[in-house]
């Protein structure tokens, strides 16, 4: 039988396999952060003593803990019946269940347990039987809900399969069962557009007969890859927090760099040795722990001439950017429209930046500015009212706020705009330490440089706008070397042009 | 017209008894049942009145011309008050009828 498994940090599984010692030396010093330890608990590899030390913390990450293969087994064992429910379906994704686990599970009441349980590899015939029998009682009642909802808003009445999916791609899914399942409506999408045609058309024990059946459906023939989403990755590597964390020992960060970590060629207290051949590759990475960000952005404050904001919208997504005196211009992020100055992922909390909340009456004013009393009057807040026409009338010089006119506006106008709000932030040079561009050495500003143009060349999707606009702070941040603005001045880039005439200025 | 060629003096006390009365027009206004429903299609008048609130208050120094269409406007946001607290008296009276029919 098949078993689960995790992702795990490859460059901690090469310190492992290359000095054991300084691997735990390594584990037992990254546990010290709490800022690490989901990622650890996400590293298939972490020893079920550093995930016991985890748990001990006030507020432990318990579902990676659960899921993982070194979870403490007297913890599983607690949590097959804890009161809890997300505690048990993240303990059906355990890898180590034993089958008398697996089938005290497949009888849990709740939905979620038995939908994660029916996706092991390691289910028996008669648990995925009894697994099969469910899904059918809940599939027949979810689709006649839907029916009548859908007669009511007209929409199409399609057959809601998802609850066989996990059954549908087990490759020990009984031949009966698999018969069954292609009469049912291959092609009903999900909420997220799957559907058990794809399903099933994912299982490796397919007979060929069937996936020709799936093809007349419709069904593309190519093995669906896998959706699942990989949670160490998403989480970072526990190697790549080591880099974020200000004072972690130098020598384990060598240690690291040693392993190949792409970090390293951003740490100005290690030398250039081996660095990332391509920057697309290790982009998700230097974006999301926001390395490249501290290097690159501190420092453009030495201009005297650029501001940073901050923009908390619930539509549109946090952004964090900044504006320099001619240059403006937008590009297309993964997060949709942004302005192309923005962070990817600003709605994470940061030392290096902070964020100025407080609004002046004039902000508020020209928050007012576009608004009418119609918009407001649901709020039948008269203060909100009074501060609108208060607004409208200052900004079209009609009147002046007095003291009390500019406190007045702060405390009632800004509380109806938490959200679409833009606000002041302030960078912190010293708190995005170690990471510098002045503290960089010219050689590894140049590998960075040229790494960079090389993104940008290649002409991935979107991700050389992230690579335009790295190059731009390096056009823009002052202690950019001669020798690399000559290497910029060669870019195809209107923007990086733009940066470097009036930088030069 | 650009700030310059406005001017900003506290208002005076003949301006500061139209803002009280103008202030209390509003809160008949805003206390009708009717003003969500009325209020889109006075929207000019009623930020007027709230203005003269905020000059009421002490939230705001206006300039000449915004003293001129307050003063011009009194007029209209009083009659306004009036229909806003005729509605409303009728609809109490309408209601305490409606409830003395029901005791009967």
């Amino acid at each position: 039988m098949n078993k689960i498994t995790l992702p795990t940090d490859p460059y901690l599984n090469r310190i492992e396999e290359q000095d054991p010692e300084l691997y735990l030396e390594l584990l037992s010093t990254l546990i010290k952060y709490k800022i690490v330890n989901k990622s650890l608990a996400c590293h298939g590899r972490t020893p079920s003593e550093a995930l016991s030390t985890i748990l001990k913390d006030l507020d432990p990450p318990i579902y990676e803990i659960l899921q993982h293969p070194n979870c403490p087994r007297e913890v599983l064992e607690a949590n097959l019946r804890s009161p809890d429910s997300f505690n048990r379906m993240s303990t059906a994704s355990n890898p180590n269940l034993d089958q008398s686990q697996i089938e005290s599970l497949a009888k849990d009441e709740d939905a979620s347990v038995k939908i994660h349980l029916s996706r092991r590899p390691d289910l028996s015939e008669g648990v995925i039987r009894e697994l099969f029998e469910w899904a059918k009682k809940e599939s027949r009642e979810e689709t006649e809900q839907w029916s009548s909802i859908a007669e009511e808003t007209g929409e199409e009445v399609t057959q809601k399969t998802s609850w066989f999916y996990g059954i549908a791609k087990n490759p020990d899914t009984p031949r009966d069962i698999i018969e069954a399942l292609l009469k049912f409506d291959l092609k009903a999408e999900d909420y997220d557009g799957s559907t058990l045609g794809q399903a099933l058309m994912s299982n490796p024990a397919l007979r060929e007969e069937d996936k020709v059946l799936l093809s007349i459906n419709g069904v593309p023939p190519k093995k669906l890859e896998s959706q699942e989403v990989n949670m160490l990755e998403h989480e970072g590597l526990p190697s790549s927090k080591a880099f974020e964390i200000p004072d972690f020992p130098i020598h384990l960060i060598q240690a690291l760099a040693k392993a190949g970590h792409p970090f390293a060629l951003f740490h100005p207290d290690l030398p250039l040795g081996k660095f990332p051949t391509s920057f697309n590759d290790y982009l998700d990475y230097f974006i999301k722990s926001e390395i490249i960000y501290r290097t690159l952005w501190p420092e453009l404050i030495e201009r005297g001439d650029i501001k940073f904001f901050y923009l908390r919208s619930s539509h549109d997504g946090d952004a964090l950017y900044f504006h320099v005196p001619g240059l403006k211009f937008e590009h297309n992020f993964m997060r949709g429209e942004m302005t192309y100055n923005s962070m990817s992922y600003p709605f994470i909390e940061r030392d290096w930046v902070e964020v100025i909340e407080e609004q002046d009456a004039d902000d508020v004013v020209a928050l007012f500015e576009h608004r009418t009393i119609d918009e407001f009057i649901d709020y039948e807040a008269e203060e909100i009212l009074l501060a609108l026409s208060i607004s409208h009338t200052v900004s079209s010089n009609e009147a002046e706020l007095t003291k009390k006119g500019r406190e007045f506006l702060k405390s009632e106008g800004s509380w109806l705009f938490d959200d679409d709000v833009e606000y002041h932030a302030r960078i912190l040079p010293e708190k995005a330490l170690p990471y510098s561009w002045t503290r960089l050495s010219e050689e590894k500003r140049i590998a960075i440089t040229k790494l960079v143009i090389e993104g940008f060349n290649e002409k991935i999707d979107t991700k050389y706008q992230f690579a335009e606009h790295f190059l731009v702070c390096i056009a823009l941040l002052p202690s950019t070397s001669d020798a690399i603005r000559s290497l910029l001045e060669k870019v195809d880039s209107s923007p990086v042009r733009e940066a470097l005439k009036i930088t030069n200025l | 017209m650009s700030a310059d060629s406005k001017t900003f003096n506290p208002p005076t006390a003949e301006f500061q008894a139209i803002s009280a009365r103008v202030d209390g027009y509003l809160t008949l206004i805003t206390a009708s049942e009717e003003f969500i429903d009325l209020s889109s299609d006075n929207e000019e008048l009623l930020q007027l009145a709230f203005v003269a609130r905020g000059i009421f208050r002490e939230l705001i120094v206006p300039s000449k011309e915004l003293v001129d269409a307050i003063t011009g406007a009194e007029g209209e946001l009083k009659n306004l008050a009036e229909e806003f607290g005729e509605s409303e008296s009728k609809e109490d009276s309408d209601e305490d009828f409606e409830e003395k029919d029901e005791e009967d």
